[in-house]
C-alpha cells in the first residue's frame, strides 16, 4: 500500500488519524452515556429517526456526493432491506439480526442490477433511470399484497427480535451503523479513492483519459452505498413495525436522502449529518405542531426548503466555511502543503525532465500502427482507409483543413470512438475497440482541444491524478514524479492553486504534465496551440520539444499547418478523411495536393 | 383477442397519449431552455385541474372552453417561481432541483388546505357519452381533451417557429451564451419559457378534469410519466416529447390490457430502461427543434 501512504504524506489537508477515528468513537461513547440518562421517549424516537436519516443520507452521499451521480433510486435498497427482515421473520422466524447480515449481499446484488446498466448514463438520464427501480418495486410489493406488512410481534424476545418498546435501543443500533459508515467514509476520504471519485464527479471524460475506469469505480461505490442502505432498511422496518411499500420504496425516501445532503453540503463527509440535524427535527416539530390542520406542516416545510436554497444554495457547510474561523484553518492547511514541498529535492538538483518520457527503445520500433482505419457515420465517411505508423521517438503532426477528419482520427486513436473497420496497434498490442481508460493505462495519453482539467482539484492534484491509476508506470516515488512533472512545465510555484482558477495557457500546460507524469509510450495533443498567444505558444512548443528530445513520442493534431511544420519532424496531411501526404514538413507543405487542400484549386497556378 | 378489443386499446392509448404529449412538451420546453428539472411541473397541472373545477363549481363554466384562461392564470402563477429559479446561480442544478421540490411541496399542501384530499370530478354532459365507431367506444370528454391538446401543441409549434420570441427561445436552448451575444435577453427568455410551460400544464389540467378527478397529490402520479415521455423522445425536442407522450400513452394502455391494470406502469418502466440503454439520447436527439 505504498501508494496510499504517498498520497497521505502529500496532503496535510486529509484529516489526521486521530481526529478521523478517535473523535467519532468518543462521540459515540458520549452518545451511549446520553442514551443512558435520556428519559423522554418522544425525544429518543426523534433521535433514532435523526440517526437513521443521517446514516441513510451518508450512504447516499457516497454516490450522489462523492461520485456526483444524483441517484433517485436509493429507496430501492431501503425497501428491499425492510421487506427482507419482514419476510425472514414472518416465513421462517429468523431474527432481523441475521437479516442485517443478509442485507449486505442483497443490497450488493440489487446495486449491481440497478447500477450496471444505469451507471453508463450521465446526468439527468441517470437520475431518471434510477427512479423507476424503487417505483417498480413499490408497485410489485403492493400487487403481491404487502400493502401493510405487520412485523410478527415477539413480545418475549425483544432483544433477539429487535422489538423494543424503548426507542433508545433503535437509536443505539442506528448509531452503531452510523459509526461504521462514518469509519468507511473516513477511510474513503483518506485513500486514493477520493481522487478517483472526485475526478469522476468533476469530469468523467477527463477521468477516463487518465486511466480511471469510471464505470467500475462508480459501480463499486454504488454497491457499497446500496448495501449500507439495505442494512439500514432492516432496522428501520423493525422500528416502524408496520411496513408499507410507500414508506420504504416511495420516491420521497430517495428525495429525502438527497435533500438532506444538499441542505447540509453535498459531497462532504459532514454534509448529510448536518443536513439531517437541521431538516429532520424541523419536519418532526412541524408535524407535531400542526397535527390538527393537514397540509400546513408540509406548506411550511416547502417554504423553508425554498428559503434555505435561496439563502445558501451550496449547503450549510459551504456557508460555515466562509466564517473567519474556518478560513483561518484553510490557510493553515495550504501552508502545510507548501511545507510539504520543501521536503522534496529542489528542482535545480536534478534534470527536470529526466524521468519524463519513455524507457529507452530502438529508434526503429513502431509505437503506433494504423492499418486501413475507416470511420463512417451513416453515409458520411469521416476517415477513409487511413494507414500510417509512428516510430518510437518521432514527433509527428497530423494536419488538415477543417473537416478533414482530424478530430475523428484523434478520437479513434485514443479510444473515445471506435473505427468502423481497420486495426490500430500500440506496440505489439491490438488496441482496436479498447475503451479510452485502458489505452491511457497502456501509456497512450492525450490532451483535449477544449482543456478538461479537474477544476476543483489543485494543479498538483491534477498531475497526481495523471499517475494515480497507472502507478506501475511511474518509477520511484509518486510525489517526486509529480513535482518533476510540475517543474517541467514551470508551475511548481502554483502547485496548490485550484486548476479551475488558472489561466488557459496554464491549464494547457497542466494537461501536458498530467499526461507525461505517467511516463506514457506516446502523447497525443488535440489542437494544443488554439487560443494561445505567441509567447504562450513558444513556451508550450519549447516544453514539447524538450520532451521529444528526452525520447517521448509525440503526435500533435492541429490545423495550423505553418506552426506545426516548424515544430515536427514528420507531417501527415488529411483531407476529406483520406491521407494525402506523409513526410518531412518542408516537402509536404510544397506538395500541390496539400496546397490545394488548404487553399483551394485556384491557387495552384499562382 | 378481437380486432375491436385491439382497436379499443389503441384508441385509449392514443387519446391518453395526446394529453401526455402536451404535458411532455411543456416539460421539454422548460428543461430544454432553462436546463431545470422541474419537479413541480405536474403540480401546476393539478392546479389547472383545480382551477377549472372551481370555475365549473362556482360559475358553471366548461373546463374545455376555459382551457386558455386557466392556462393564462397558471402562466401567471408560474411567474414568481420562474423569478425565484432565476435567482439561483445558473448551472447550480442541485439547488434548482431542491427549489422545485420545495415549490411542489408548497403547491400540494395549499391544494390540500383549500380543496381537501378527496378527488373532485367535473361532470359535463359529455363526460359519460361515447361515440361508437366500428365497435370502438370513444369517450366524448377524452376526445375533446385530445383535440384541445393537439390544438395547443400546434400553437406551441407555431410560436416556436414563427415568432421572434420563439426563435430566440430555441436559440437560447441551443447555446445561451451565443444567444445572449446576439441580443437575446436570456433571463427573460428563461422566464418566458417557464411560464409558457406552466401555462401549458394548466391548459392540460383544465381539459383533463372532465374525465379525471383532481386531488392534491395527483401530480405525483403524472410527474414520472411526464419525465419518462420526455426522455423517451429526447430531452429538449418538442416533436420528440410529443412522440414520447404518445408512446407512453400506448404502452400504458396496452400494458393495462395485456398484463393487469396495477402493473401498467411496470411495462412502461421496462420499456423506458431498455430504451435508455440502447438509445440514451432518446428517439430524437437533444436539441430543441420545432
Amino acid at each position: 500500500m505504498s501508494t496510499s501512504t504517498d498520497v497521505r504524506a502529500t496532503f496535510s489537508r486529509a484529516r489526521s488519524w486521530k481526529s478521523s477515528y478517535i473523535v467519532p468513537l468518543l462521540v459515540f461513547v458520549a452518545f451511549l452515556a446520553l442514551m443512558g440518562v435520556l428519559q423522554s421517549n418522544y425525544l429518543a424516537r426523534l433521535i433514532a429517526l435523526v440517526i437513521f436519516w443521517g446514516a441513510l443520507a451518508t450512504t447516499w452521499n457516497w454516490v450522489g456526493g462523492y461520485t456526483g451521480q444524483l441517484s433517485l433510486g436509493h429507496a430501492a435498497f431501503v425497501g428491499l432491506g425492510a421487506y427482507l427482515g419482514y419476510a425472514l421473520e414472518k416465513e421462517f422466524g429468523i431474527p432481523p439480526w441475521y437479516a442485517m447480515v443478509l442485507a449486505i449481499p442483497l443490497g450488493a446484488v440489487a446495486a449491481v442490477l440497478i447500477g450496471a446498466p444505469t451507471l453508463r448514463l450521465t446526468g439527468v438520464f441517470f437520475s431518471l433511470a434510477t427512479v423507476v427501480f424503487p417505483i417498480t418495486l413499490q408497485i410489485f410489493f403492493t400487487y403481491w399484497g404487502y400493502q401493510e406488512a405487520l412485523i410478527p410481534p415477539k413480545p418475549n424476545n425483544p432483544y433477539l427480535y429487535m422489538q423494543w418498546d424503548d426507542p433508545r435501543m433503535y437509536a443505539i443500533v442506528f448509531a452503531t451503523l452510523l459509526l461504521i459508515y462514518w469509519f468507511f467514509d473516513v477511510a474513503l476520504t483518506r485513500s486514493k479513492w477520493r481522487f478517483y471519485v472526485g475526478a469522476i464527479r468533476q469530469d468523467q471524460i477527463a477521468a477516463a483519459s487518465v486511466g480511471i475506469n469510471t464505470w467500475i469505480v462508480k459501480l463499486i461505490v454504488f454497491i457499497i452505498s446500496g448495501s449500507g442502505a439495505c442494512v439500514l432498511g432492516v432496522v428501520y422496518a423493525q422500528m416502524l413495525f408496520v411496513v408499507t411499500p410507500e414508506t420504504v420504496f416511495g420516491i420521497n425516501v430517495s428525495l429525502q436522502a438527497m435533500v438532506l445532503c444538499l441542505v447540509g453540503g453535498i459531497g462532504r463527509s459532514y454534509g448529510p449529518l448536518l443536513g439531517t440535524l437541521i431538516v429532520i427535527p424541523m419536519t418532526q416539530a412541524l408535524e407535531a405542531y400542526f397535527e390538527s390542520s393537514p397540509g400546513v406542516a408540509q406548506l411550511v416545510y416547502g417554504i423553508m426548503l425554498i428559503l434555505v436554497i435561496l439563502l445558501i444554495p451550496n449547503g450549510v457547510i459551504a456557508r460555515l466555511q466562509e466564517l473567519p474561523w474556518f478560513a483561518k484553518r484553510k490557510a493553515a492547511t495550504s501552508d502545510g502543503q507548501r511545507a510539504a514541498r520543501k521536503s522534496i529535492p529542489s528542482a535545480s538538483s536534478f534534470d527536470a525532465t529526466s524521468q519524463v518520457g519513455i524507457s529507452a527503445r530502438d529508434a526503429d520500433e513502431i509505437v503506433l500502427q494504423v492499418e486501413d482505419v475507416r470511420k463512417t457515420y451513416g453515409g458520411v465517411i469521416a476517415v477513409n482507409n487511413v494507414s500510417f505508423a509512428v516510430k518510437a521517438g518521432q514527433f509527428v503532426g497530423i494536419v488538415g483543413p477543417n473537416g478533414a477528419g482530424k478530430t475523428t482520427m484523434f478520437d479513434l486513436l485514443t479510444g473515445f470512438q471506435h473505427p468502423t473497420s481497420g486495426k490500430i496497434h500500440l506496440g505489439a498490442t491490438d488496441i482496436t475497440g479498447l475503451p479510452s481508460h485502458k489505452l491511457a493505462r497502456m501509456g497512450l495519453r492525450r490532451t483535449f482541444q477544449v482543456p478538461r482539467p479537474f477544476p476543483m482539484f489543485s494543479i498538483y492534484q491534477n498531475i497526481l491524478l495523471g499517475a494515480l491509476a497507472v502507478r506501475n508506470r511511474v518509477e520511484g516515488d509518486l510525489e517526486g514524479a509529480c513535482w518533476r512533472a510540475l517543474d517541467s512545465i514551470g508551475l511548481s510555484n502554483r502547485a496548490a492553486a485550484l486548476a479551475g482558477l488558472s489561466t488557459p495557457s496554464q491549464i494547457r500546460l497542466l494537461e501536458v504534465a498530467r499526461a507525461v507524469v505517467s511516463r506514457p509510450q506516446m502523447l497525443l495533443l488535440d489542437e494544443p496551440l488554439a487560443g494561445l498567444d505567441p509567447a504562450e505558444t513558444n513556451e508550450l512548443i519549447d516544453i514539447l520539444q524538450e520532451l521529444h528530445r528526452r525520447g517521448l513520442t509525440i503526435v500533435i493534431v492541429d490545423h495550423a499547418i505553418g506552426m506545426v511544420a516548424k515544430v515536427v519532424e514528420r507531417m501527415i496531411v488529411l483531407d476529406n478523411g483520406s491521407l494525402i501526404a506523409d513526410g518531412p514538413p518542408d516537402e509536404v507543405t510544397h506538395l500541390p495536393r496539400v496546397v490545394e487542400a488548404y487553399l483551394g484549386t485556384r491557387w495552384q497556378d499562382a | 383477442m378481437t380486432w375491436s378489443f385491439l382497436g379499443q386499446t389503441l384508441a385509449g392509448g392514443i387519446l391518453l397519449g395526446g394529453i401526455y404529449a402536451l404535458l411532455a412538451s411543456s416539460v421539454t420546453l422548460i428543461f430544454g431552455v432553462m436546463r431545470v428539472i422541474n419537479f413541480a411541473q405536474a403540480d401546476f397541472m393539478m392546479l389547472g385541474m383545480a382551477l377549472a373545477f372551481a370555475l365549473n363549481y362556482f360559475f358553471g363554466l366548461d373546463p374545455i372552453v376555459m382551457a386558455i384562461p386557466v392556462g393564462l392564470a397558471l402562466a401567471l402563477a408560474g411567474l414568481p417561481v420562474a423569478g425565484v429559479l432565476e435567482r439561483v446561480p445558473r448551472g447550480n442544478q442541485d439547488a434548482q432541483l431542491i427549489l422545485t421540490l420545495g415549490v411542489s411541496s408548497v403547491i400540494q399542501s395549499l391544494a390540500l388546505i383549500f380543496i381537501g384530499p378527496t378527488p373532485k370530478v367535473v361532470l359535463r354532459p359529455y363526460t359519460n357519452e361515447y361515440f361508437i365507431i366500428g365497435g370502438i367506444l370513444i369517450n366524448h370528454a377524452r376526445l375533446f381533451a385530445f383535440i384541445a391538446a393537439l390544438i395547443m401543441m400546434f400553437g406551441l409549434y407555431l410560436f416556436l417557429t414563427r415568432t421572434w420570441t420563439g426563435r430566440a427561445m430555441r436559440a437560447t436552448a441551443d447555446d445561451p451564451t451565443a444567444a445572449g451575444s446576439v441580443g437575446v435577453n436570456v433571463a427573460r427568455i428563461h422566464m418566458t419559457a417557464f411560464i409558457i410551460g406552466t401555462g401549458l400544464d394548466g391548459c392540460a389540467g383544465s381539459v383533463m378534469v372532465t374525465f379525471l378527478g383532481v386531488n392534491p397529490v395527483i401530480g405525483s402520479d403524472f410527474i414520472m410519466i411526464m419525465f419518462l415521455a420526455v426522455v423517451m423522445g429526447g430531452l429538449g425536442s418538442v416533436p420528440g416529447a410529443a412522440l414520447g407522450g404518445l408512446l407512453v400513452g400506448l404502452i400504458q394502455s396496452f400494458g393495462a390490457q395485456f398484463w393487469t391494470l396495477q402493473l401498467q406502469n411496470v411495462s412502461l418502466f421496462v420499456m423506458f430502461v431498455a430504451l435508455l440503454l440502447f438509445r440514451p439520447q432518446g428517439i430524437f436527439g437533444f436539441r430543441l427543434r420545432a
